[in-house]
């Protein structure tokens, strides 16, 4: 009886342990920012499930794969996508008052802005089912393995805007044109020119 | 006895075969921009909250994790600037609220789903999914306001702006504040 008790008590706290493991940390965070944004890009990504074409696979689990989806009865095909956000900004807690200078004799005023940034502001919570096709005995495709295509579609869209500078360039550039633009609708009319100048961004090698 | 094995196995084979999908089977295509868009927004608060998702339609229960990525700007394309007696008078222009999923990794991880009925289905479609996750983001926005993330927010930009504008105009700027609680409080 003592044994039996023992093993459920053990059982019980077994238990416990794992279903620690698996809650989440909830975690929450306020912070100011004082951010100029610029500009936004939004990136579409697109991911399709499939069984594996035998004759496509390669290595052995690929094959393995194949081999089993060709026993299953009925299709399995969807397409999902959603789109993730870019933003390009300028950080205001790096504009000084010196940054601005006036010319009286020109008649301009030279605004020196910082660097231009870009950051993910974050992606669609929702995705879009851009094709669904679930035949015979095949599962449904459900929120749980939704969440992981999304995942994986995360992992593989930040790799692709880091392995490729264009996606950063031309926010970057559309950036520098909007601050451009916004200034010197600020100045129109005042008889002043504005020159917007844009400080060369700092990178700290390695010590 | 053999008809009740044969039974049994068929049953097993049927649901293996149903539960041995695996997400590995994904083709990635190439992301392509969309969008590219200009814009003369001041951000004055970034939020980052993990949600709980805990939600039914009808006998079907989900119960997820979301970790949302915020923030509180202002159109400054359009404020309403004007000049008396050398002094710069700015009016605060409404918040605008972004919230997007977070692009960290395990930003939205679905925890569970479940029936209530005994073998009753446990699948959301993407609509359904895509709603849940609507009317969270709709609550998520509404605790901004009763939080005061909101009214922080907009005193912030009161400042940020007041910093900003003086030290390009050099000229002393009052910036007012017509809706310290939100433009949008409910």
């Amino acid at each position: 009886m003592r044994c039996f008790l023992t093993i459920l008590a053990a059982l019980a706290v077994t238990a416990a342990c794992s279903r620690a493991e698996h809650t989440p940390d909830w975690f929450s965070e306020i912070r100011s920012a004082n951010k100029l944004v610029l500009a936004s890009m939004s990136i579409s990504k697109m991911a399709t499930i499939d069984d594996m074409d035998f004759s496509k696979a390669k290595g052995f689990k690929q094959s393995a794969d194949a081999l089993m989806a060709s026993l299953k009865v009925g299709d399995r095909v969807a397409a999902y996508s959603y789109d993730t956000y870019l933003k390009a900004y300028i950080d205001l807690s790096d504009l000084s008052p010196d940054d601005v200078k006036v010319d009286e004799d020109s008649k301009t005023i030279t605004i020196m802005l910082p660097p231009v940034q870009t950051e993910f502001a974050g992606r669609d919570l929702g995705m879009r089912e851009e094709h669904y096709r679930v035949t015979g005995l095949r599962s449904q495709i459900n929120a749980k393995e939704r969440a992981e295509i999304k995942e994986k579609m995360n992992a593989s869209l930040k790799k692709e805007v880091e392995n490729d500078p264009a996606f950063k360039n031309i926010l970057i550039d559309r950036a520098k044109k909007q601050a451009v633009m916004y200034f010197e609708n600020m100045f129109a009319g005042t008889g002043y020119t504005p020159v917007v100048v844009f400080k060369p961004s700092i990178t700290l090698l390695p010590s | 006895m053999l008809i009740l094995d044969v039974a049994g196995a068929a049953a097993g084979l049927f649901f293996w075969i149903k539960n041995s999908e695996t997400p590995d089977n994904v083709t990635m295509r190439t992301a392509t921009v969309r969008d590219v868009q200009g814009m003369v927004n001041l951000c004055s608060m970034e939020i980052y909250e993990d949600v709980p998702i805990k939600a039914h339609i009808g006998k079907r229960h989900i119960f997820a994790r979301q970790q949302l990525r915020g923030s509180i700007s202002f159109d400054l394309e359009k404020l309403r600037v004007d000049t008396v007696n050398d002094i710069v008078r700015v009016v605060l222009p409404p918040e605008i609220i972004d919230v997007y999923e977070s692009t960290e990794p395990d930003a939205y991880r679905v925890i569970d789903t479940w029936n209530e009925s005994f073998l009753g289905s446990d699948k959301f479609t993407v609509a359904e999914e895509n709603s849940i996750k609507a009317k969270a983001k709709q609550q998520w926005l509404r605790r901004q306001y009763a939080k005061g993330t909101v009214r922080r927010a907009r005193k912030e930009a009161v400042i940020n702006l007041r910093d900003m504008l003086s030290g390009i105009y050099k000229l002393p700027v009052i910036v007012s504040d017509p809706t310290p609680q939100g433009a949008y409080h409910p």
